[in-house]
């Protein structure tokens, strides 16, 4: 133990003596070890915004589609022309004992002069369940009102949130009087809060002449109760459907299942990339490596000579790159939690969270990047034969 | 016992057409507390011969015993062993490792032995004060003279009482006073019993020793009773 201790020490003082070449070559672990952890903590970042976000518009929220139909494909026209859910499962799901409020969604589009906007039917409870932020005026409660975007606002009325409240709109010869604007959505991550504006559940089937409603969106009456209520929903509506299950009951976990995927997926790739560089980093360490040894060849010529085993010979040179590496590593971890701690500091959108796991694996992939690109200078070393090593000037 | 005891020891080195014999039967005998010189020209064979003294090269044929050890068959990592334990070097350009203190550079060998820290500093210590250098202990190589340097490689290769100590023109980078200098502490070395081989092609060098070891060729040519028989 003692032996390997002071065997440790000359592959330290090796690094030392060549302290200028030894930082450089350590300067491309610590690059790589900082760009793993500071890619991989931007990943987690953004997976713990998204989810923190998505808990923020309430994980009792249950999304009720249309499915299983002959309907293939996503978005409000497809849902739309092939939906199953009609007011009345709305009515039966908003009176179900673990539902605390229900809201129809249909989507559609309104032609207003010469443009059309995106238009959703909806219920009042709806301003509720999804967290509808107005800028000016109050949501939609009754037939003939709508609630307007801010672009479209400014775009049809030329006017701001404060002025369009109160004027009216001309939709298919039928006039509607502007309520409320909504507030300017920022970008962020989260379930899709649509675009559009809003209008009450049956002026929007009347303007679209669909008979049935695209979507259903419920709140369970708390966190604990909302795999009961999807289990409640889908039973009662299966009954009403003839006992054919064409819908699907989506609750919040289930979101945040797919996007969760979707964030350990760009950490892998962020992680992936950045290994590239710690790749990189470590064939400087075995170049760096080989250099030395070719430089001390003479010298383990000696020291064989004076009875170092190839083992001996071999552990030296082992150790010298895994210094190099680790305090490279160790450097590494330092820079990239430092620059993780700060990024949000200068902008705050950008998340980053530095996880333990990060650091450990950034630790152990920098031992094993020093072990593996130092065995082959090391065992060159033990395997040169001390008459011809003392031979060499 | 003897302590060296070689029998038909022949190196070959290449093949074919760049086949060369360096040494070719060479039988040799060596007595504990012998002061020996191995002599002969350049080509002779003399370094060959040296090589596989000190196990630091492998006979194409032959058998070598060293201190009643069979070394012929040894693995590389017991032939390291068996330098270490039973062999001290001394080179014609010192060999020592300039960056360590002279100190730590007859240490070294006892660390490879496993000696620890009190113990090796204590030995390495009293070696130093053998051999003259104790005051000059924490200086580097560069901070030495030639003779100095070279003391401190004796120091080393002593340092794990070896059965024997070969050295390798020892006083070929030396001037006259440094050299003398340096066959006195070999000869007092001898006096006290330690078995001493110069290999040297400096006939004064030679002189200083009890008996010379002729090369030619690849042949001993004369001072081995035991290649006669």
């Amino acid at each position: 133990m003692g032996k390997m201790l002071r065997i440790a020490g000359m592959s330290l003082s090796g690094l030392m003596v060549n302290r200028g070449r030894s930082a450089l070559s350590m300067l491309g672990i610590v690059i790589g070890v900082f760009a793993v952890i500071l890619l991989t903590s931007l990943g987690n970042g953004v997976q713990e915004a998204i989810t923190g976000k998505l808990t923020g518009v309430g994980s009792n929220l249950l999304l009720i589609s249309p499915g299983n139909s002959e309907a293939q494909g996503d978005g409000p026209l497809a849902a739309r022309s092939a939906s199953t859910l009609t007011r009345e499962d709305v009515e039966k799901v908003r009176s179900l004992p673990t539902v605390a409020a229900a809201s129809a969604s249909v989507p559609t589009a309104a032609l207003v002069g010469t443009k059309t906007i995106p238009m959703t039917g909806v219920d009042p409870s709806y301003a509720q369940i999804r967290s509808v932020d107005l800028a000016a005026g109050r949501f939609v409660e009754h037939s003939g009102e709508v609630v307007l975007e801010t672009a479209v606002a400014k775009d049809l009325l030329k006017s701001g949130p404060k002025d369009a409240v109160g004027k009216t709109l001309k939709i298919r010869g039928k006039s509607y009087e502007v309520v409320g604007v909504l507030e300017v959505v920022e970008p962020a991550f989260g379930p899709p809060v649509p675009e559009t504006s809003y209008m009450i559940t049956n002026d929007a089937l009347a303007l679209s002449g669909a008979g049935n409603v695209g979507q259903i969106v419920a709140e369970a009456r708390s966190a604990g109760s909302v795999d009961r209520a999807a289990k409640e929903i889908g039973a009662r509506l299966k009954s009403a459907h003839g006992g054919t299950e064409d819908f699907n009951v989506e609750t919040q976990k289930d979101l945040l299942s797919v996007f969760t995927l979707a964030t350990d997926l760009l950490t892998i790739l962020l992680g992936g990339i950045a290994s590239i560089s710690l790749l990189v980093g470590g064939i400087g360490i075995m170049n760096i490596m080989l250099v030395s040894v070719a430089e001390h060849t003479r010298e383990i010529g000696v020291r064989k000579a004076i009875g170092a085993t190839d083992t001996d010979v071999l552990f030296q040179f082992l150790f010298e790159a895994l210094l190099l590496t680790l305090i490279g590593g160790l450097a590494g971890i330092g820079l990239g939690v430092g620059v993780s701690a700060l990024l949000p500091e200068i902008n705050p959108i950008i998340p980053t969270s530095v996880t333990g796991t990060s650091i450990v694996l950034a630790f152990g992939v920098s031992a094993l990047v020093g072990l593996v690109f130092g065995v082959l200078p090391a065992y060159r070393s033990a395997r040169l034969e001390p008459v011809k090593a003392l031979r060499r000037e | 016992m003897h302590v060296i005891e070689a029998r038909e020891l022949t190196k070959v080195y290449g093949r074919g057409e760049n086949r060369v014999e360096a040494l070719t039967g060479v039988n040799m005998n060596v007595e504990p507390g012998e002061w020996i010189a191995i002599m002969g020209p350049s080509g002779s064979g003399k370094s060959t011969l040296m090589n596989l003294i000190g196990l630091l090269d492998r006979p194409t044929s032959g058998s070598y015993t060293l201190d009643g050890r069979d070394v012929f068959r040894l693995q590389d990592s017991e032939l390291a062993r068996a330098r270490r334990d039973l062999i001290g070097f001394v080179f014609q350009s010192y060999n020592l490792l300039p960056r360590e203190s002279a100190l730590k550079n007859v240490e070294l060998p006892m660390v490879y032995a496993g000696v620890g820290r009190k113990e090796r500093r204590k030995r390495a210590l009293g070696v130093l004060e053998t051999v003259g250098l104790a005051e000059r202990a924490h200086h580097r190589p560069p901070e030495l003279s030639g003779g100095q340097m070279q003391r401190v490689a004796i120091a080393r290769a002593l340092i794990n009482r070896p059965a024997l100590l070969l050295a390798d023109e020892p006083t070929g980078n030396l001037d006259t006073v440094s050299g003398a200098e340096i066959l006195d502490l070999f000869e007092e070395l001898n006096a006290s019993g330690v078995t001493v081989v110069v290999v040297t092609h400096d006939a004064e060098v030679a002189a200083r020793t009890r008996r010379v070891v002729e090369l030619r060729d690849g042949r001993i040519v004369a001072g081995e009773p035991s290649e006669v028989v």
